[in-house]
Parts: C-alpha cells; sequence; structure tokens
C-alpha cells in the first residue's frame, strides 16, 4: 500500500490444516515496524492458528513467516523468542510454581537478553509496575484477579524483549473501566517503539488502536486496511451481520 | 507348513497377551486407575485354577466360571471402597496417578507376601487340556488354543458392550473426560467401579486360562502386569482391538526372532519393538499428562542445621559397628538415588522408571571391568555409558509425556537387563560375575556421602540459578516455558543425564558390597520402583523431599526384615497403603498448599506429624489428635534396635 520502509513481519501464502479443516488457507498480509495491525474475524476464523504459527507453536503446511527480513518458518517457540517476538496466550496460563514476580523474571533470564537472577527480577518489577499489576509480587496465580493475570502475561511478554508484540484477545473479559486502562496501556507500548500484532474481538479497542486491520474468515483473508475501509468492505459486512451482538 | 507352524504359535503368544491385557485396558482405560497389582489378580487366580484341580480335580474351565464372578465381587468391592475414596480426594489427574501408583503397589506387595506366605514359592503346574490338536496340518496345544480363542472372543465382547451397550457408552464416556460425564447424567462412581470389577473378573479368566500351561508362582505377577501394560499402550488405551492387535503382533514378532535369531533375544525384540512403536506414535487418552501438579518449594533450612548434620555424617563412622554402618549406607544409596531421581523428574514432572537400569550399568560395570582393569576405569566407563544412555531418553521427552514415558522408561529398563543377560549367557558364557574389591564398607560410606552432598548441592545452586527458574516453568507449563525462549530440549536432556549420572555412581559405588553378581541382581526393578516411591513419598519437586522419604521407608523396611521376615512383604505394603491413606499428598503435601514455600514451622509440623505417624505412634507419645477413622491397623513400629545384625546386600 503505503511505501513504507520494508516490514517487520511478512507473513505469505501461510496454510495450515488441522484433517480436513483448513484452518489457513493462504494467508498473506505483512506488518510494519511501529503500527498496530488488527486481526479479526468470526469464531474459528484461524486467528490463533495465525498467531501459532507465527509463534512456532505450529509449523505450516505451506507458506512462509518472515520476521526483520529472515524467515522464520517452522522455527522452534524458543528460537522465534529469541529473535524478537513474544506474545500471551488466549487463556492466561501463570504457572502456579513461580509468584507473579517471578513469572515475569522468568521471560528475562531468557527471552532475548538473558539476564541474571537479581537483574530478572528487578526488571520484573519494573514491568509489572509498567503494566499497572495490582496484586502483591509474591502472590500466586490463583490467589490473583482476572486483570491481574492478563498483565503477568503482558509483562512476560515484555520481558522477552520483543520487538513484535503478539496480543490473543488480550483485552477480551475486561470491564469498562479496564478495558479503557488496557486500551491506553496497548498505546502506551506503542509509543515505546513496540510493533503489535493482536487479536480482538471488542470493536471499540480495534477502532481506537488499530491502523491496520486484516480481516480472516473460514482462514482466508477477507479484506485489509483501515479499519474504516476493512469493515465498510461487503464480504465483512455479510460475515459480520448476525454474528457481531 | 513350516509357515504355519509359525503363524500359529505367534498367534497363541499373541492371543496370551491380548488377554492378560484386556481387563487392565478397562481398569485403566475407564476406571482410570493405573493397578500395579493387576497380575497379582491373575496370579491369585491361577492358585484358584491349580488348587481347585489338583484338590478335588476342578476343570479350570468351571473354575473360570465360578470364579469370574467372584473376582467381579471381590474387584468391586475393593474399587468401592478403597481405591474409589483413596483416589476420589483429589480431582488432579497428576496426584491420582501418583497414589495409584503408590496404593496399588502397596496393594502388590501385600497380595504377593500373603501368597508366598500361604503356597511358598514354588512353581505350581499341572496338566489340563495338554492333548495335541491338529490344526490345518499344524499341531498345537488345545490348552493354548483355548487361551487364543478366548482372547478373540472376550476382546470381541468387551468391545461390542463400550461400542453398543449404554453402559459401555457410559464407560467410554468417563473415559474421554470423567468431568463433564457427570453432567450428562453418569454416575461416573458407579461406571468406574462396574468397569475396574469387569477387568478384576477378565484378570481372572486370564489367570485360569494361563495357569494350565503356565507355572504360576507368587512373584510371577509383575511380569503379566508388564506385559499387560505395554499391549494396552501399543494398542491405545481403552482400545480393546488395538490391544488385541498388538498383542498378536508381539507374539509375532517373539517367534519370528525366535526363529530367526536367538531365543534368548525374545525379550530383547520385544521391548525394541514396543519403544519403537511408542516413540513413533505415543497418544495421550487423557491429554498425555501423569504430571503431579503441585509445586512446592521446601526450600534450605539453616546452613548451620545441614552443615552439622554433615560434620555428624563425616566423623560418624568410626563409632558405628557393622550393622549400623550397613545401615547408613543403606540410607544413603537410596539418597542418592532418590535425589537423583527427582533432581530430574521431580522438576521435569516426567517420571521415570529407569533407576534401575542406570544403578545396574554401574554396579554391572564395576563387576565386569574393576577385576581386569582398575575401579577407576570401571567408573568412568559406567559413567560414559550412561550419559549415552541418558542422552537417547532425555530425548524421548520429545515425543512422550505422562504414562507414556513412565512405561517406555520401564520398558527401556527390562531392555537393558534383558541385553546384559543375553550378551553374559551367550557372548561372554558367565552365570554371574564375582567381585573381590578390597574396598571396605568404609569406603563405600564416605563415597556415597561424598555423592549425596555433590547432587543436593548442585541442586540447590541450580534452584538459586536461572536454570532453576526454567525448570519450575517448564515443569508447569512446557508450552509457556518455550515461548520465553527456554530451550527446553537441552534443559531437559542435560537434567537428565546428570540425575543418570548420579544415579550411575551410586550402582558403582555400592558395586564392591557385592561378593557375587547377576544381571537379575544388579538390574533388580525393585530399584526403580523403591526409588520412586521414596521420592514421591517425601515429595520430589524440592531438594529435601526425596531425604524425607528415603530414611523412614529404609528404616522400616529394614526393621520389618528383620522383625517379621516371612511376613515383609505384606507388612511393607500394609505400611505404603497407610501412607497414602494418611498423608494424601505425600509428606510434602503436609507442607500445606503449593506455594506456601518453606517455613520453619512447616517444617517442624512436618517432622512432629512423621514422628507422630510413622515412628513414634505407641512408643513416644499419645496417638495422634486427628483423622483417627483414617489410620489403618499397621503393627506400630517399636523403636529399632536389635544391635549386631549383620545385613547382607
Amino acid at each position: 500500500m503505503s511505501s513504507a520502509p520494508p516490514p517487520l513481519l511478512e507473513v505469505t501464502n501461510l496454510t495450515r490444516h488441522f484433517g480436513g479443516l483448513a484452518a489457513l488457507d493462504g494467508v498473506s498480509f505483512t506488518v510494519s515496524r511501529g503500527e498496530v495491525v488488527g486481526l479479526i474475524g468470526p469464531n474459528g476464523s484461524g486467528k490463533t492458528t495465525l498467531l501459532n504459527v507465527v509463534s512456532g507453536r505450529l509449523s505450516p503446511m505451506r507458506g512462509e513467516v518472515r520476521f526483520a527480513g529472515k524467515s522464520v518458518t517452522g522455527h522452534t517457540p524458543e528460537a522465534i523468542c529469541r529473535t524478537g517476538i513474544a506474545g500471551t496466550f488466549q487463556l492466561a496460563r501463570i504457572p502456579d510454581a513461580l509468584d507473579a514476580r517471578d513469572n515475569v523474571a522468568v521471560a528475562a533470564m531468557y527471552g532475548r537478553r538473558r539476564l541474571d537472577v537479581a537483574a530478572a527480577r528487578a526488571e520484573a518489577e519494573r514491568l509489572l509496575a509498567r503494566v499497572g499489576f495490582e496484586g502483591r509480587l509474591s502472590a500466586h496465580g490463583d490467589a490473583l484477579p482476572y486483570f491481574d493475570h492478563k498483565r503477568i502475561e503482558l509483562a512476560r511478554a515484555l520481558a522477552c524483549a520483543p520487538e513484535l508484540l503478539l496480543l490473543d484477545e488480550w483485552l477480551a473479559g475486561l470491564n469498562p473501566t479496564e478495558l479503557e486502562a488496557g486500551i491506553d496501556l496497548v498505546r502506551s507500548l506503542l509509543e515505546d517503539g513496540l510493533t503489535i500484532l493482536m487479536v480482538e474481538h471488542v470493536m471499540h479497542a480495534i477502532r481506537s488502536l488499530c491502523g491496520h486491520i486484516v480481516v480472516l474468515n473460514a482462514g482466508r483473508v477477507l479484506a485489509s486496511g483501515t479499519p474504516d475501509e476493512a469493515l465498510a468492505h461487503h464480504d465483512v459486512m455479510r460475515v459480520y451481520l448476525g454474528e457481531v451482538a | 507348513m513350516l509357515l504355519l507352524d509359525f503363524l500359529l504359535a505367534g498367534l497363541v503368544i499373541g492371543g496370551i497377551y491380548a488377554l492378560i491385557s484386556i481387563g487392565l485396558n478397562l481398569q485403566y482405560g475407564v476406571a482410570r486407575v493405573l493397578n500395579l497389582a493387576y497380575g497379582e489378580f491373575l496370579m491369585l487366580a491361577g492358585y484358584a485354577a491349580f488348587w481347585g484341580f489338583t484338590l478335588i480335580g476342578l476343570p479350570p474351565l468351571l473354575t473360570a466360571l465360578i470364579g469370574a464372578p467372584i473376582a467381579f465381587g471381590l474387584s468391586w468391592l475393593l474399587f468401592r471402597y478403597v481405591l474409589h475414596p483413596l483416589l476420589g480426594r483429589t480431582s488432579d489427574q497428576g496426584k491420582r496417578e501418583i497414589d495409584s501408583i503408590l496404593s496399588t503397589f502397596g496393594l502388590l506387595f501385600v497380595l504377593q507376601g500373603v501368597a508366598l506366605v500361604a503356597w511358598t514359592g514354588t512353581d505350581r503346574a499341572y496338566s489340563y487340556l495338554s492333548v495335541p490338536v491338529n490344526l490345518f496340518g499344524a499341531v498345537i496345544g488345545a490348552n493354548r488354543l483355548v487361551v487364543l480363542l478366548a482372547a478373540l472372543v472376550l476382546a470381541g465382547a468387551v468391545f461390542a458392550f463400550l461400542r453398543y451397550a449404554p453402559a459401555g457408552r457410559a464407560m467410554r464416556a468417563i473415559a474421554v473426560s470423567p468431568r463433564t460425564a457427570p453432567l450428562v447424567g453418569i454416575d461416573v462412581a458407579r461406571y468406574s467401579a462396574l468397569a475396574f470389577a469387569t477387568g478384576g473378573a477378565l484378570a481372572a479368566i486370564a489367570g485360569i486360562l494361563l495357569s494350565s500351561f503356565v507355572g504360576i508362582n507368587p512373584t510371577i505377577g509383575a511380569a503379566f502386569t508388564m506385559k499387560a501394560l505395554i499391549v494396552v499402550v501399543m494398542g491405545g488405551i481403552g482400545h480393546v482391538l488395538g490391544g488385541l492387535l498388538a498383542g498378536i503382533l508381539l507374539g509375532l514378532a517373539e517367534t519370528m526372532a525366535a526363529l530367526l535369531l536367538d531365543p534368548g533375544l525374545i525379550t530383547v525384540i520385544n521391548f525394541t519393538l514396543f519403544s519403537i512403536v511408542l516413540l513413533w506414535r505415543p497418544q495421550g487418552l487423557f491429554g498425555g499428562s501423569a504430571r503431579a501438579h503441585s509445586g512446592v518449594g521446601l526450600h534450605i533450612p539453616k546452613e548451620a542445621v545441614a552443615f552439622a548434620a554433615l560434620v555428624a555424617l563425616l566423623i560418624v563412622p568410626r563409632y558405628l559397628d557393622a550393622y549400623w554402618l550397613s545401615l547408613l549406607v543403606n540410607i544413603l544409596t537410596y539418597v542418592a538415588l532418590a535425589t537423583g531421581w527427582a533432581f530430574f523428574s521431580g522438576a521435569t514432572r516426567y517420571v521415570s522408571l529407569a533407576a534401575s537400569a542406570f544403578f545396574g550399568l554401574g554396579a554391572y560395570s564395576v563387576a565386569v571391568l574393576a577385576p581386569d582393569y582398575s575401579y577407576a576405569v570401571a567408573l568412568a566407563a559406567a559413567v560414559a555409558v550412561s550419559i549415552v544412555l541418558s542422552a537417547f531418553v532425555g530425548l524421548a521427552t520429545l515425543r512422550l509425556s505422562g504414562m507414556y514415558f513412565v512405561i517406555f522408561t520401564f520398558g527401556l529398563a527390562t531392555l537393558v537387563r534383558e541385553i546384559v543377560t543375553w550378551w553374559e549367557f551367550s557372548v561372554a558364557q558367565k552365570a554371574g560375575r564375582h567381585l573381590f574389591l578390597s574396598i571396605t564398607t568404609t569406603h563405600i560410606y564416605y563415597q556415597l556421602l561424598a555423592l549425596c552432598v555433590a547432587i543436593i548441592t548442585l541442586w540447590i545452586i541450580r534452584d538459586r540459578s536461572r536454570m532453576g527458574f526454567a525448570l519450575k516453568t517448564l515443569g508447569a507449563d512446557e508450552t509457556v516455558a518455550r515461548q520465553v525462549g527456554i530451550n527446553t530440549v537441552a534443559l531437559k536432556v542435560g537434567t537428565f543425564v546428570v540425575s543418570s549420572v548420579v544415579m550411575t555412581l551410586a550402582g558403582a559405588i555400592l558395586a564392591p558390597r557385592w561378593s557375587y553378581m547377576d544381571a537379575t541382581v544388579a538390574f533388580n526393578p525393585t530399584t526403580s520402583f523403591l526409588t520412586v516411591i521414596m521420592a514421591l513419598l517425601g515429595g520430589a519437586t524440592s531438594v529435601w523431599g526425596p531425604l524425607l522419604g528415603v530414611i523412614p521407608l529404609v528404616l522400616i523396611s529394614d526393621f520389618l526384615s528383620v522383625t517379621v521376615p516371612n511376613y515383609f512383604s505384606v507388612v511393607l505394603g500394609l505400611v505404603l497403603l497407610g501412607i497414602v491413606v494418611i498423608i494424601p499428598n505425600g509428606l510434602i503435601g503436609l507442607l500445606g498448599s503449593a506455594r506456601a514455600g518453606l517455613s520453619r514451622d512447616r517444617i517442624s509440623i512436618l517432622l512432629h506429624t512423621l514422628a507422630d505417624r510413622i515412628v513414634g505412634r505407641g512408643v513416644s507419645e499419645p496417638p495422634p489428635p486427628q483423622r483417627k477413622d483414617a489410620e489403618p491397623k499397621i503393627a506400630p513400629p517399636p523403636p529399632a534396635g536389635a544391635p549386631n545384625r549383620t545385613v547382607e546386600r
């Protein structure tokens, strides 16, 4: 579209089947440095599968994922993390074996930085404060409220020191106040120079954060462009009518 | 002609495997109890057939008819009133599997011990239906043909039942998801009991039919359990027809191996095939997770305490007589084994049953190499071999997890033992090895002490380093661990290699205590079980847990072996069952919930409870305050005393 610098993430013709189901069927798009790209689509359209392929948890059957000009197709999740892509899980996964701080610290010990224990813990405290974590640092996952789970997840992803952040419905399930705080937080990350690819159902968040969105349906790209352009697209209207409350 | 003979022989052996696996398939696949005492049910039924036939001339087929309902009833009672309440305490699948391993292992000891006391260790065999039958020109014993037919019929019947009967559908629903089954109105307890009891009845039928051409003795059960497990896993847990196919495949492979290679290699082939199948096509019916959940951090008590204990252990040998020294050597051996084991398995939640393989490699290397070369050479060789083997097993964690890893490691341990046995017999042509090394018990003691200190220190350092954090993350959620950039493969393989080298060294150091050694002794699978049980008992996720488990168990078993040698295994089994009943989450569970971390109060509570529950009851203080209802009848062990006993290994 625009004559921007080469994209940070370039996904070409990505295909992944589960049995007879084509979760991804030739998906291509790019994410430029410093932008927030929203990935939307009805349930089962392949959004999470796409994030799983980009982060290395699944390998594609066809197609390529290029990050910062290099192919990372089929690399292991740990290798991809170390090249600079980190993300959150759709359902927060905070191991109870570690407290809130150490859950974040472990990502700073590994990830791209390999800090020692003391430095990683200091960094974890900084990041938890950064994302507005309100619980005790020594609290464990099951003793914390939902939003704090989300914040730990985000802080853990940030602790990997990524260039590209993948958010899988990070704003889902927040109450209206929390949602505004969440949107502001994501926006502030952008100002810090991060690039973000987010899967989201909350249209309000998409409109206020994303400069560019990609609409998936049944494993294919249905439309892409600015939120206004893409959402006005004929097929998008058709797919979404009656599906979005 | 020859081909037909071969096919038929293979089919018959396969039929045996399939037959013994059906019951276990129901018990594990549906009732979700990994019944390690399964083979003991076969054993007892075999005895019933033997006594019925020899005493009153009861034909085994009739015994099967009478015995199956009785076995059904007994298994139902066992499940309903012992296993179900015991395992129902937690909804955590990992804890449940650990509890079922510990409690049915206790049951195994009890049943085996009872049989040993009642009927001695003699092989009991009788002759029934051993008439040759001519089948398309091939000749086969009628009793074997009956087994093959029974396998086909029963597998078919169970398959049809699970497939079409409403009760069978309910069972399959439970197998798939015991949590959601009640939501659609299925009485999980009832159908699980039914499945378990049916499994027991099928085990009885299998045992009775087999006894017509297999000699029965009290220790035969474990082999049945293992074979059955292998067949179940190969065929797919809960898939009865898969089990039938897997059994026949194994039978044919065995016959072919005996025909084309060397009959001594049968078991080797068997386990190789099994390992390959498992690695090639592992499937987790239950999400493939046999992992314990609670991560416990009992950290280091004051260094001063550890230091004082170490100093005491350093100077104590000169004041001890032979008995106490050998008891300490025993304890240190198991501390090294259990701590070494938990160094990997506790942290990663991959439960390995290969301890005996590494222990045996160490011991056997010394036995073979030390006489001709030097002790140091033998040690180095043992370590080298164990590094190679453990790297291989470590890589298996890429493909296998949960119960599949457990069974794979057990198969591997058996494979190693069988290879050594075969090699000694066929290549080296030796029946065993005699050791005459001038290494004293005191030497052994200090070496073991050094090994224990080394692994504990390593563990403490690891827990404080980045690696400790990485392992905690990995043990809890491997996906998260990889997501934050942890190279889980290197971490698992590296940790497993260290763990295995420690166990190998324990064997190598202890070897000079034997004057005679053969593969059966060195690679005794009991070593694996005891190691795992001690570590789980103490709590495998923290550095001091295994130690906590080892000391009481070694003391108890030593005490029992002296006071009630004849009832040793019965009482030990009861003690194990009792421990599972009294201490639901292992000794470390007494520390409270997962995280609580350390606190010295908790440790002292633990030690008091321990003392009350296990050692001091009826001796030092009045009975423990709570949960009297849960107390089983264990003979209260008086203070260990009886000096001047020489203990032989």
